[in-house]
């Protein structure tokens, strides 16, 4: 027995999202050490005989070694962590079957084999609501997708179908979220397999996998490695409506480098005047600019363990170059806009100053005093899938769709055009007639000339509730002179 | 689990708290008394980053 060791490069490697495939056997077998650690630990809780463990006996120790490997069987040994941490009330039941459909695919003669799970009683601990049994029809549109899908990364990205194929090894169909084109997830305890809603197309399905087959991955290191020091604090992550733990934020910096990976890797392949080649450089241009600024906070934050230092710094130096390739200069103001827009409807969303700062805030203006600083704190909230009217009007602009584009709020079809003034006016319009007009302070911070409301909205639409006599422009103004938080 | 340091030297390489014990087999690691294994079962059941929750990933809205 002997611990598990890694070379610096290659968790260089693996920060870069480009793990050898000695790396990624290297993670199985942590993977089932894990798994045989919490099995152990179940069988010597319990003095009687216990049918799985038995049944697993009677297998050869290589048909058991696969059986104990599987992601479902990590979800159940994952409830004796669970009664370890909160007791030894946790009913642990059977040992999962591996069920569903097994589907193979293969390109130039590499083969993908995946289980669809689509009935195992514990598909729901993935993370999102399980769909029903799959009908054929269903079945035969995963296939197609997932032929289709295996078919683009084998053809043009070779390196991360290896990745996939080294971790991918269950799928379990969810249903889809009516506020989402698809959704899909994992969990820790299940490395290699992924739930998600049935994709709309291979490239989608493509990304998606790719994406998730990250998060395995980062979860299988951080389990040899803890990758973040416990507590901290919450904070913003690019792709998520609610605020983030660091391993969480670590987590999508992750996952978000084989999605920009994924774009980039597009371009290179369908050359100029391919239809989509606007969104796929706008995916491009709004990933690889958020990467590697969250991978920056992340470095600058000082909650990362020097594992955690290593594998950041890789990732920020993989992405880091991307920065100055180029993107069509109009793609890449929408790219800037979608990633403004999200910042800015996060901050309004989830940060707040303090009742006692605005009081005293009120009492400055009002006396006509210079602002204080004041802090906002980022509450701890639900999770919410909250889609931006703006992020839909530049997707129309993007497929080329000009009526689309012009369909919405009037401050919002100019901010998208590049209509700053005019957006501003609209935004300052309605915000005249309604000042908790929410999506229009969200636009109001795009296009304010006003610092304060660009880089805190939250704080100016907070002043402007506690001083509805104040005029917005000049207490926006007034705000801007105040120290930063 | 524990972070591993780089040791020094031209060749650096992490040091995971964690064992390999793929090889052996469930019964044989059932009847094996070993430090080791407790001390990897407290580090999984001590980790408080909270690695354990879901990771509701990819959303095509946003």
């Amino acid at each position: 027995m002997r611990p598990f060791r890694l070379a610096d490069s290659d968790l260089a490697a693996l920060g870069a999202g480009r793990p050898s495939p000695g790396t990624l056997g290297l993670l199985r077998r942590a993977r089932l050490s894990r798994h045989l650690l919490l099995l152990r630990e179940a069988r010597r809780a319990v003095p009687e005989r216990l049918a799985w463990y038995d049944d697993l006996g009677a297998l050869t120790p290589a048909a058991a070694r696969t059986r104990i490997a599987d992601p479902l069987v990590g979800l159940w040994s994952a409830r004796v962590l669970a009664a370890l941490r909160a007791g030894p009330e946790t009913a642990l039941g059977e040992l999962p079957e591996p069920v569903g459909h097994l589907i193979r695919v293969t390109h130039s003669g590499r083969t993908l084999t995946v289980r669809l799970d689509d009935r195992g009683p514990l598909r729901h601990l993935l993370g999102l609501p399980p769909a029903e049994r799959l009908a054929p029809t269903e079945l035969a549109h995963w296939h197609d997708c997932l032929d289709a899908a295996w078919r683009i990364l084998v053809t043009r990205h070779p390196t991360a179908a290896g990745i996939l194929d080294g971790v991918l090894q269950v799928i379990v169909p969810a249903r889809p979220d009516p506020l989402a084109e698809g959704v899909s997830a994992t969990s820790a305890g299940a490395f290699g397999a992924v739930a998600m809603s049935a994709p709309a197309t291979g490239t989608g399905l493509a990304v998606a996998l790719l994406h998730e087959t990250q998060h395995s991955v980062l979860n299988a290191v951080h389990g040899l490695f803890e990758l973040v020091h416990p507590g901290g604090r919450l904070g913003y992550s690019p792709w998520r409506e609610d605020p983030r733990p660091t391993f969480g934020v670590l987590h999508g910096a992750y996952a978000f480098l084989a999605v920009a990976r994924f774009w980039r890797t597009e371009l290179r392949h369908d050359g100029a005047t391919a239809p989509g080649r606007g969104a796929a450089e706008f995916e491009f241009a709004r990933w690889r600019t958020a990467v590697h600024e969250t991978a920056g906070r992340l470095l600058a934050g000082g909650e990362l363990t020097a594992a955690g230092v290593r594998l950041v710094g890789a990732l920020r130096d993989e992405v880091e170059p991307w920065l100055a390739e180029p993107v069509d200069p109009e793609v890449e103001r929408l790219a800037d806009l979608a990633r403004a827009d999200h910042h800015a409807r996060w901050r309004l969303r989830n940060l707040t100053p303090s009742p006692g700062d605005l009081t005293a805030l009120a009492g400055a203006w009002r006396a006509g005093r210079p602002a204080m600083p004041v802090e906002s704190t980022v509450a701890d909230g639900v999770r919410t899938i909250e889609s931006s009217p703006r992020l839909r009007l530049i997707r129309a602009v993007l497929r080329g769709d000009t009526a689309g584009a012009e369909e919405g709020d009037p401050g919002d079809v100019a901010c998208v055009r590049g209509s700053r003034r005019d957006a501003l006016t609209s935004y300052q319009a309605s915000l005249s007639k309604d000042r908790a007009h929410d999506a229009a302070w969200g636009g109001l911070a795009l296009v304010s000339p006003h610092p304060a409301l660009r880089r805190r909205p939250e704080l100016v639409r907070a002043a402007a509730l506690a001083l509805p006599e104040a005029d917005l422009a000049a207490l926006a103004d007034w705000l801007s002179h105040q120290d930063e938080d | 689990m524990e972070t591993g340091q780089p040791d020094d030297g031209p060749a650096p390489e992490w040091r995971s708290a964690m064992i390999d014990i793929s090889e052996f087999t469930l019964a044989e690691l059932v009847t094996h008394d070993d430090s080791a294994l407790d001390r990897c079962l407290r580090h999984l059941a001590e980790d408080r980053t909270g690695a354990g929750e879901q990771i509701a990933g990819f959303n095509s809205a946003l």
